[in-house]
């Protein structure tokens, strides 16, 4: 493959930040190439794997490519293993996807749309033309090489190495930082059209267990934790010791570590010539830790932008800030409430959260909804009552 | 205090060069790297890192 010494729009990472970011600027006109570190795209998969309906059909059409399981509702476990059934009605349904289809599926629709992508990649370096940032330098098959652009996207997950070369401080505090890893189990016995969450501080401190469903008695189970609050273990020792309790029959047929930042949006996410999307930017949801459809629509809006300021032949800061007000408007407000909701929400001690369960099954299914689930921790809370006026004042 | 990755177990998940204050951690395809010139020992990737791939290197007496 012939790649050219200049891109309009230079994307580092083919994640879906990076790949949707590609795709909608290559559809906007703008020439683009991805470099990924990795062999191939879609590789190795970080990620639990689901996404609401909504979020990805504003995009896609479902695929049973890359579709392992529908999904109408959440069952939610309290410390003392009672649980509750949150229906499809009040939280939506959704899919668990194989990311590394789905992956590999935006790549291809952006490569349709003329985008090179080019794998074995590893940017290392900016490329400053007297201090306008003009290229990445990067390494191929161990060969140096470099490649000029008028932007360059920073898709490149939660270090982001290319916002720290361009001096944005990218460094997420321990309370922002969720380690985890992840199981694919197989031999699972578990509703298969749930997702599942368990809770409490010895299960999960600062964090919870999810067992995502992909049909054939598959899930992957995974956990995340507050680092400050781990009491010297790690995450994989928590989660080995919970499927020990819960699955001890299943095995293991992958295991993955990985990084979710449960932050903010940063200040900043654009400069001159500069963009982050992403989990370089910090864009999922700060309680769940979920965020592929919010990544969607930050490489959508991302890409446009990029599009537009090829046209317009401006690429300064001032410009390419449409992207961070978009984003804010369209998803980084709700970010802010949830980055509150994740502070009350995780301080709840073992009593309060099987209290929670507790009154949540008092309650009818076909009631319960998500306002049922807030108005029954907000009760049980009473000092949620004040964040919430906070937030919403 | 400071700390290097064991190599052979390290993931490749990033957690510890995304808290970083120093940003002296480099991640290649294969493995996170600590570049111990610039590493002050906060430990902070030590506990973060969710596999223990991460140790002490113990001070010279």
């Amino acid at each position: 493959m012939n790649l050219k010494a200049f891109y309009d729009v230079v994307v580092v990472g083919s994640g879906p930040a990076g790949s949707m970011t590609a795709l909608f600027a290559a559809k906007n006109g703008a020439s683009v190439l991805i470099l990924e570190r990795d062999r191939e795209v879609g590789i190795p998969v970080r990620c639990a794997e689901g996404i609401s309906a909504r979020g990805l059909e504003k995009f896609f059409q479902p695929d049973e490519r890359w579709i392992a399981q529908k999904i109408d509702g959440a069952k939610l476990y309290a410390p003392n293993g009672e649980s509750c059934i949150i229906n499809a009605g009040a939280v939506g349904d959704g899919y668990v996807l194989e990311r590394r289809l789905f992956d590999a599926f935006i790549c291809e629709e952006a490569a349709k749309n003329g985008v090179d992508i080019l794998t074995k990649a590893n940017v290392h370096d900016l490329v400053f033309d007297s201090s306008k940032l003009s290229g990445v330098k990067f390494t191929h098959l161990s060969k140096e090489k470099q490649v000029k652009a008028n932007i360059i996207v920073g898709a490149d997950g939660p270090e982001s190495r290319i916002g720290k070369l361009a001096g944005i401080d990218t460094t997420l505090k321990l309370e922002d930082i969720e380690p985890g890893v992840q199981y694919l189990l197989t031999d699972i016995d578990l509703e298969a059209e749930l997702t599942h969450f368990y809770f409490g501080n010895e299960i999960a401190p600062g964090g919870y267990v999810w067992v995502f469903p992909k049909g054939r008695n598959m899930a992957n189970v995974g956990i995340g934790i507050r680092p400050d609050r781990s009491n010297g273990k790690n995450a994989q020792q928590y989660l080995d010791g919970f499927i020990e309790k819960n699955f001890p029959d299943s095995k293991s047929l992958a295991f993955i570590a990985g990084a979710v930042p449960t932050a903010q949006t940063l200040p900043e996410i654009t400069r001159d010539n500069l963009m982050l999307v992403g989990d370089a930017a910090r864009q999922v949801n700060p309680v769940t830790g979920g965020g592929l459809s919010n990544i969607l629509v930050a490489g959508s809006i991302a890409g446009t932008v990029a599009a537009e300021a090829v046209k317009k032949d401006d690429f300064s800061n001032k410009f390419l800030k449409k992207y961070h007000k978009q984003w804010m408007k369209e998803k980084g407000n709700h970010q802010k409430v949830h980055y509150k909701l994740k502070q009350v929400f995780f301080d709840f001690s073992d009593d309060e959260l099987n209290e929670i369960v507790g009154l949540l099954q008092g309650i009818p299914q076909e009631k319960l909804t998500l306002f049922q689930l807030f108005k029954t921790a907000v009760r049980n809370k009473p000092s949620l009552v004040k964040e919430l006026i906070k937030i919403y004042l | 205090m400071k700390y290097k990755v064991i190599e052979s177990l390290c993931d490749v998940c990033a957690c510890c060069a995304s808290v970083c204050p120093q940003n002296a951690i480099i991640m290649s395809e294969q493995k996170a790297t600590i570049f111990l010139d610039i590493c002050i020992g906060c430990a902070k990737c030590f506990i973060t890192c969710p596999i223990s791939a991460i140790e002490e290197i113990p001070d010279e007496s």
